[in-house]
């Protein structure tokens, strides 16, 4: 019984939310929802407030007025312990990876499961792992394409290789939603859309929610079927791409007056 | 133009070279030290015998001694004794000095801005536990030698406890620095998919640090081996001890055998954190 009414709240359902860094305002008024197994791109601006949005979505950060919906909570005023919960149903790829670089490849994958479980499993996953957990890391490696690397040390793989690792982790902790923020600002075109395309297939298969933010509008626009513009913390446009229309596009990355650079 | 600013540039490197010279003679001066005294009169022969004595260390001793155990064999106790020594203060000191590292350290802190009871119970205890660091650490292992030797006389527990002292402090120091410095992004990572803050410290910080813990920590073994023969010249029977006697005699062969064996031991503790350190980073 409970199980239905969760499954039909979005995956994040924003209402008016407003988010500060002190005074600066980085997102205002913004409304929104994501389904479940929606896969959707935020692009926009440096600045723009993509970040921000994003770690709404994760709760490591609190809005503050409106109300952000995770999995159907609340996400205000939660429990030390209900925070975690929620968090560990909602995988986080960050921009910087935040991988351990001296550690193996397992072991950065094992620690997906860090919010699920205690202290104890947690160290016993990181130091004794069982055959079994090995074996289901092997076959993520697989599916991400790098099933050679896991005990390689995870400082010698090259930053395509890592991102790999970090979409492993991610898909150990068995989520309901996948957060990825500018996951391919680092690699070239080529593995860039792979990583893209990985990304979208695996949240096809599993019915994840995939919410990534991305620079590059040519990616946004090829593989994901709805595209939210976020200029000066506002949501400019929440549409598929094949409805926008140039003029709107070029108006979410127009630069201001004061960012444009005088002529020496 | 630009062979111009690089002649000045060496210019200028060079006044300052010139500079930091002139300054190191005349300080040698105001103290009063002169290295020329070293090679005059009876110094010179003093200090020939001394350095010709390097290429012929003593394998027994230089005058024979009744009824005394096997040169080779003093020189084996001895060393024993001060490895002995000094891991014995280190292992007081590491379990101490981590302790108060993490006590002194907000690394491994869960939000106290929501936790505010929490907040009150931490920030007391970060403060004394760096009060005790730096207490710990301002005397120096000699003087809480002397102190401790004084109140429960002349014992190598004692020795040991007052060099477990200002180590634990300074291991302290240097632990919860590199729990501070080290990046953050794996910790925040795993916070972000719902890790305890200790937890996300235990993963995320803590293995990312570990080689360069591990690094220190053999070197301040290394100058434990040192003040443990240092502490030979109060009465412990450690290298210093040996060293001192054989000193007093002007037995400068002996001498270098200590020295070699202290440079040995140096040599191996460097040999096997290097060989640790390379376990974990390949
Ligand atoms: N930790 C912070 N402290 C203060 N201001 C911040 C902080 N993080 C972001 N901001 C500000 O909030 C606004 C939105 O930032 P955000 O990081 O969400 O933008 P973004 O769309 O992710 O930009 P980018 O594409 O450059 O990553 C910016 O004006 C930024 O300067
Ligand atoms: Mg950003």
């Amino acid at each position: 019984m409970p199980k239905t009414s969760h499954s039909l709240a979005p995956t994040f359902h924003f209402r008016k939310v407003e988010c500060r860094y002190g005074k600066l305002k980085a997102l205002t008024s913004v409304s929104l929802s994501v389904e479940r197994g929606e896969k959707v791109a935020i692009v926009g601006p440096s600045g723009g407030g993509k970040t921000t949005l994003l770690r709404l979505c994760n709760a490591t950060l609190q809005a503050h007025s409106g109300t952000v919906e995770i999995l159907g909570k609340c996400s205000e005023n939660l429990h030390p312990r209900q925070l975690r919960l929620i968090r560990s149903q909602i995988a986080t790829i960050p921009q910087d990876l935040g991988l351990v670089p001296n550690l193996r490849v397992w072991q950065n994958i094992v620690s997906g499961k860090i919010g699920k479980l205690n202290l104890l499993g947690n160290l016993r996953n990181l130091l004794a792992p069982s055959k079994n957990t090995i074996s289901k890391i092997h076959s993520l490696l697989e599916r991400v394409g790098i099933e050679d690397k896991l005990f390689a040390r995870t400082a010698e793989l090259s930053g395509g290789q890592q991102q790999r690792v970090a979409v492993a982790r991610a898909l150990f902790q068995e989520p309901e939603a996948i957060l990825a923020d500018e996951p391919v600002s680092s690699v070239d075109p080529a593995r860039a859309a792979s990583l893209v395309e990985l990304l979208n297939d695996i949240a096809n298969e599993r019915g994840l929610t995939l919410l990534m933010s991305l620079h590059n509008l040519e990616l946004a626009r090829n593989h994901f079927p709805r595209l939210i513009g976020l200029r000066g913390g506002q949501v400019h446009l929440d549409q598929c791409p094949q409805q926008i229309d140039p003029g709107s596009l070029e108006a979410l990355y127009r630069l201001d007056a004061d960012e444009i650079l005088e002529d020496g | 133009m630009l062979a111009g600013t690089y002649r000045h540039y060496l210019g200028s490197r060079r006044a300052t070279l010139l500079a930091i010279t002139l300054c190191v003679l005349v300080s040698f001066w105001l103290l009063g030290l002169n290295p020329l005294r070293l090679f005059s009169g009876n110094n010179l022969t003093l200090t020939r015998d001394f350095l010709l004595s390097a290429f012929q260390p003593a394998l027994d001793y230089q005058k024979p001694i009744e009824g005394a155990e096997p040169f080779l064999l003093t020189v084996i106790s001895t060393t024993l004794l001060t490895l002995r020594f000094a891991l014995l203060a280190m292992s007081v000191a590491i379990p101490c000095g981590a302790l108060l590292a993490l006590l002194a350290s907000t690394a491994w802190w869960p939000d106290i801005r929501r936790h505010k009871m929490l907040g009150w119970v931490l920030r007391p205890l970060c403060l004394s536990s760096r009060i005790i660091m730096a207490f710990s650490r301002s005397i120096h292992e000699l003087i809480w030698g002397l102190l401790f030797i004084t109140a429960m006389g002349l014992s190598t527990d004692a020795a040991i406890i007052a060099v477990a002292i200002p180590y634990s402090g300074i291991l302290a120091k240097i632990y919860s620095e590199m729990f501070e410095e080290h990046s953050r992004e794996a910790q925040r990572a795993l916070q972000a998919i719902g890790a305890g803050s200790i937890v996300a410290f235990l993963a995320g910080l803590l293995p990312r640090a570990l080689p360069d813990l591990i690094t220190y920590t053999f070197y301040r073994l290394e100058c434990a081996v040192r003040t443990a023969a240092v502490f030979g010249f109060v009465g412990i029977e450690t290298i210093g001890y040996r060293i001192k006697l054989a000193s007093d005699e002007f037995h400068y062969r002996e001498i270098w055998t200590y020295l070699y064996v202290l440079f040995a031991m140096i040599m191996v503790i460097e040999w096997w954190s290097r060989a640790l350190r390379k376990r974990m980073e390949t």
